[in-house]
């Protein structure tokens, strides 16, 4: 089942400023989930400025999920297109990691306000979907089974570490 | 190891490519580059070029590190909806 979400939002500055300013939105103070972003591919062809960003993100979920999973990190891709002469700026990014799990997809676009030049619409979409519950429960039990035995061996380790305090106890 | 590994390298090729992108926006056919690369595709020759390329270069040697310390390939960023995805 996908989940779909939509929204439309006008910025009142010109969509160069807004092109601009989005290259350089990470790190900010309303995204402290973001934790670093990085360009992994660009080009220019036929006018058109096509980049791909890889976007590290902090996994938000308490932290006893985070211990059974073992991870706390996000990462997604988006592919973006600038076409300076139509003034456009496409992008679509997805998560790469927990693909199985979840998939989030999400679609931007910013151009002139037909009516108003020095303003952008932004056109936002979200399409979210759980592919396979029973592989969410498969793939907990795994990560649950994994930091387990990591637990296991996190004790054995720390008990030869403080083996000389712990002759006390004997 | 995070991309912090590669801060001074990616502000670099940052503020070359900002400063090249406000000539891009302004206009278009003046941030040309030249050197373009000639790239053979199933479709014909294309022609591209990087913008920064030197910066960008070594950039991306950086983030091979970085990316094999994350567990990621460059097989794994792309948008594709067929291929499975990863699983941490």
């Amino acid at each position: 089942m996908v989940k779909i979400w939509q929204t439309q939002h006008i910025f009142d500055h010109p969509w160069t400023h807004v092109t601009s300013g989005h290259w350089r939105k990470y790190p900010n103070p309303y995204n402290p989930a973001v934790l670093s972003t990085d360009i992994v591919d660009r080009k220019v062809e036929d006018g058109v400025l096509h980049s791909k960003r890889l976007i590290t993100t902090n996994f938000q979920v308490p932290g006893w999920v985070r211990r059974l999973i073992g991870c706390n990190c996000i990462h997604a891709i988006e592919e973006s297109k600038v076409d300076p002469r139509t003034q456009s700026l496409e992008m679509v990014s997805k998560n790469v990691t927990f693909c199985n799990l979840l998939n989030v997809k999400e679609s931007i676009t910013y151009s002139p306000d037909p009516s108003d030049p020095n303003k952008t619409v932004m056109t936002q979409k979200a399409e979210v979907s759980v592919p396979s519950m029973t592989y969410v429960e498969k793939t907990l039990t795994d990560s649950i089974a994994k930091n387990s035995k990591k637990g296991k061996e996190a004790m054995e380790w720390v008990i030869a570490k403080i083996a000389g305090d712990l002759e006390e106890l004997s | 190891m995070s991309s912090k590994h590669c801060e001074t390298v990616k502000e670099e090729y940052d503020k070359c490519f900002n400063m090249w992108l406000t000539a891009f926006l302004k206009d278009p056919s003046a941030a040309q580059s030249s050197d373009t690369t000639t790239q053979k595709t199933e479709s014909g020759i294309e022609e591209h070029f990087t913008p920064c390329k030197e910066l960008f270069d070594a950039y991306q040697a950086c983030l091979e590190d970085v990316l094999k310390d994350q567990g990621l390939t460059r097989d794994d960023l792309h948008l594709n909806d067929d291929k499975d995805g990863r699983n941490q």
